[in-house]
């Protein structure tokens, strides 16, 4: 069962194109990585598939249901973010409780009535993250690392079944990005449908079923298996997400049947 | 290890409320409001921004002294047909500028025009303030805001002026966005309905209160460690006003509105 499925998707921001012709489907229960370079319109193609952009051209579905502007309001009645959580590349951007616990409990408050019930979820999941002494701290005390846990909690807490996670992994050290991604593994395995945008080959390694490569003039140069596309020197390059003159490159590739 | 909750389907009952109209225009009015901040090269943009200065504080002034309906349709023709030229967007234009402001003032003044039996004045009150938030974003729009309030730090006095104005309006356009997410986080955590809105407003409030004073301060450092300094001397020396035919031609129309200011009445 197709979760998206777009057919000549098109973005334009005044006479900016930032997504050209994108022809893509999203399966249920499969994780998928979104890489290109910086500016290749990303961050705008989860926006619109998270709903929070909706100025775009061409055909989107939503489980065969159309996904634009005049059908939006009905989806977002019928709970359409109980079942896709979005995690803002900006973190910074996406936190505005005055603390930690109120960030993580405000999803929950919205549909669960029983508040001892919305503790319950928010201490299991602040566990989880490893972040359970920090629930009564301000927001703007919080290192980058923290906040990008407490974004990803306020999300997961609301257990939706797809997640679209722009740059989950930014500006985290590598034990963080290692913690997170075996997180977001343990949710692929429970079922969840992952979306995400990453700059990181081990999340992409570890997390993705499949990779969508953006390129920098807005279109997608291929979709495959993350093994496969991982293999293929000449797209990397060519979509700007690695540099062949990089000497740690040329380490990772030695050996392999695509050294450079 | 997950959450038990996390491995299994959720089944709360959805309740869903139609969004408030107050919450969806505050919304839709923010999103509005960015648009005056877009670059734009339009022929009004190469005017030096000390005669769209003197244009902006001239024109406001003599809409907000003067009494004539007619002057008031005739300065809202003068901003369209400016808009117009300068390719702005109308439709965002019209909706940010008299959607709020104007509109309270109107219905604040209702009162007193049924009081009184008179209308004229109220909706004179409102018109000048829509008329008045309608140029400014006009003007905005065609300038560098960075360049709009140089001029002011000509005049020793008014310098730390102008770095505070420089300052707020860089603030405005974060604050706007920042609120603008803030919403977009919101509905996006949310199943259409606040359990609890007057404490989601609350928090918002205060939250924004200290966001804001967090980013003014950033905002003050990233500017300051960038060398920027209102006392600056080579900054000064940078700024040179501009006198030729474009801004020659402003001050002739700045002229000619108040002439026609005076044949309204």
């Amino acid at each position: 069962m197709n979760v998206y499925t777009a057919k000549n998707l098109s973005y334009k921001a005044g006479e900016k194109l930032i997504l050209d012709n994108l022809n893509f489907t999203i399966e249920k229960g499969k994780s998928y990585a979104l890489i290109g370079c910086n500016g290749s319109g990303k961050t705008t193609l989860m926006k619109i598939l998270a709903g929070v952009e909706l100025n775009f051209e061409g055909d989107l579905y939503f489980f065969d249901k159309k996904f634009d502007k005049s059908t939006f309001e009905k989806l977002f009645k019928e709970g359409f973010y109980k079942k896709v959580g979005y995690m803002f590349q900006d973190t910074d951007l996406q936190l505005f409780n005055l603390n930690v616990f109120d960030e993580i409990a405000f999803g929950p408050r919205q549909y669960i009535a029983d508040e001892k019930e919305i503790e319950k979820r928010v201490f299991e999941i602040a566990k989880l993250f490893g972040i359970e002494n920090l629930l009564q701290s301000d927001i703007l005390v919080l290192s980058g690392g923290e906040k990008k846990k407490v974004a990803l909690a306020s999300i997961l807490v609301n257990n939706p079944d797809i997640l679209i996670l722009d740059e989950p992994t930014n500006d985290l050290d590598p034990k963080s990005i290692r913690f997170i991604a075996k997180i977001l593994s343990e949710l692929k395995n429970a079922g969840k449908t992952i979306i995400l945008s990453t700059h990181h080959f081990d999340v992409l390694l570890l997390l993705a079923d499949f990779t969508i490569v953006v390129s920098s003039d807005h279109k997608i140069l291929k979709i495959g298996k993350t093994e496969e596309i991982l293999k293929d020197k000449e797209l990397l390059v060519e979509a700007n997400v690695i540099d062949s003159e990089f000497e740690l490159f040329k380490n990772l590739f030695k050996g392999s049947e695509v050294s450079p | 290890m997950l959450p038990e909750f996390l491995k299994s389907q959720d089944n709360f009952t959805i309740d869903v409320e139609k969004e408030s109209y107050v919450q969806k225009s505050i919304f839709e009015y923010l999103k509005l409001s960015q648009w005056f901040f877009k670059p734009n090269k339009s022929a009004f943009s190469k005017i030096d921004e000390w005669a769209k200065l003197i244009f902006l504080i001239w024109f406001s002034f003599l809409v907000a002294t003067s009494q004539s309906l007619y002057f008031m349709a005739f300065s809202f023709g003068v901003i369209v047909i400016i808009a117009l030229i300068s390719k702005a967007d109308l439709k965002a234009l019209l909706i940010s500028s008299w959607a709020f402001v104007p509109l309270l003032t109107f219905i604040i003044g209702l009162p007193y025009a049924v009081l009184t039996k008179n209308l004229i004045t109220t909706l004179l009150q409102s018109l000048k303030t829509g008329i008045i938030i309608m140029i400014g974003e006009v003007v905005i729009y065609n300038s560098r805001i960075d360049r709009l309030f140089k001029p002011f730090s000509f005049l020793n006095g008014l310098r730390e002026f102008s770095w505070l104005i420089e300052l707020t309006l860089r603030n405005i356009f974060i604050l706007i966005n920042t609120i603008t997410q803030i919403l977009f986080a919101r509905k996006t955590r949310t199943v259409g309905k606040i359990s609890d809105k007057m404490t989601f407003i609350k928090q918002m409030v205060k939250f924004i209160g200290i966001k804001s004073m967090y980013i003014s301060e950033n905002t003050f450092v990233a500017m300051k460690t960038r060398g920027y300094s209102p006392k600056s001397r080579v900054c000064l020396a940078r700024y040179k006003f501009r006198i030729g035919i474009e801004e020659a031609f402003t001050l002739l129309t700045t002229f000619l509105i108040t002439i026609f200011e005076r044949v309204l009445t």
